[in-house]
């Protein structure tokens, strides 16, 4: 976590003075969270790509800003989760009885292709996962790059963070229980419909 | 078969979740141009202009979401630097915004509005500019200020 820390505020203060490789070193770990957090919004793939540069813009103009290195990824999901809601708005898609949590949008953006999925068990999970609930969808696409930063994925979620790990192990129980025999066939979990 | 299943318990979401990851990088991936443009904002910065930043955008607030949207949909955005601020109204109108912005705090010598396409530079009358027919996407706002300060204000995407 130190390191982390004195990683972070290092590649911080050179991007801060210019330094082009911290800055791409920057945007190589987090690009990827960044998009899934965008792509969790059900925004398409260019809204996404829209909030993930407007949200390196806000780093750029605050790079010697960040009071609190060791919280940048939490500063950058919250401006990606602000950009996105933004974008909604505008294009008048949030509609107000769900308010911030966008948890239930009924419009599906999930990519369908799976052809390009070669591996059989592969193909399987993809059908499983797009099989679960909204709100699993968004937490576990955003889980599998970070799986253990429940404060970043209760940001970007605008959940509770205290939900976060018990509804994480729901998501996973519920996905198990789509796989059916493909992956344990003996799980036993009595959440399970 | 046996030897495929993951165990229980807690190694084994991790194990289903970095197959999920996989899944999901393969199915849907960052485009590609997203990580190369990320790295070229770099080159925006300039540490010699004072930044003026976003403090306020009506596209933000709740209330907005009760409205009914359509052609002409006003979008109010404020920046704020020290005393200077710069209020900012943003008109709708298809494709393209109209900008009308004004500036308290300070007098202005000029004003110049920047897209991704370019810079262009506006009248300013007692502290007050307008642009019609900007094209849809990111822009920000340039001022120097009668003292001679170069302000210039966050990114907007309008």
């Amino acid at each position: 976590m130190t390191d982390t820390f004195s990683a972070t505020a290092s590649l911080l203060a050179r991007a801060a003075q210019g330094d082009q490789r911290a800055w791409d070193t920057l945007v190589d770990q987090h690009t990827t969270l960044l998009y899934a957090v965008a792509r969790s919004f059900r925004l398409d793939a260019a809204d996404a790509g829209d909030v993930v540069q407007t949200t390196w813009l806000r780093l750029v103009e605050h790079l010697d800003r960040i009071q609190d290195p060791s919280r940048l990824v939490g500063w950058l999901v919250t401006t990606a989760r602000r950009e996105a809601l933004r974008v909604l708005r505008r294009s008048g898609r949030e509609r107000p009885a769900i308010d911030d949590s966008a948890l239930d949008r009924a419009d599906d953006a999930e990519p369908v292709d799976a052809a390009l999925l070669t591996d059989e068990r592969n193909r399987a999970l993809w059908a499983a996962y797009r099989q679960l609930p909204e709100k699993c969808r968004q937490l576990l696409r955003i889980a599998v790059w970070e799986p253990k930063a429940y404060d970043e994925i209760s940001v970007a979620l605008g959940m509770p963070v205290g939900s976060i790990g018990p509804t994480r192990r729901r998501c996973l129980t519920r996905l198990r229980a789509l796989l059916d025999g493909t992956v344990v066939a003996d799980e036993q979990d009595g959440e399970l419909r | 078969m046996t030897a495929h299943r993951p165990p229980l318990g807690r190694d084994g979401d991790e194990e289903l979740l970095a197959r999920l990851r996989d899944v999901l990088a393969e199915v849907d991936p960052v485009p590609d141009h997203l990580v190369g443009g990320a790295k070229a904002l770099l080159g925006l910065r300039r540490v010699d202009e004072e930044l003026a930043r976003l403090v306020r955008d009506s596209a933000e607030e709740r209330g907005r979401l009760l409205a009914v949207r359509g052609e002409g949909d006003v979008r109010l955005i404020s920046f704020e630097t020290g005393p200077v601020t710069v209020e900012l109204q943003v008109t709708e109108q298809g494709p393209t915004r109209d900008l009308v912005a004004q500036v308290a705090g300070t007098g202005v010598a000029r004003a110049e509005v920047e897209t991704s396409g370019g810079r262009q530079r506006v009248p300013v009358k007692d502290s007050l500019f307008t642009l019609d027919g900007v094209a849809a996407g990111l822009l920000r706002l340039r001022l120097l200020t009668d003292s001679g300060r170069e302000l210039v204000t966050s990114w907007v995407r309008v």
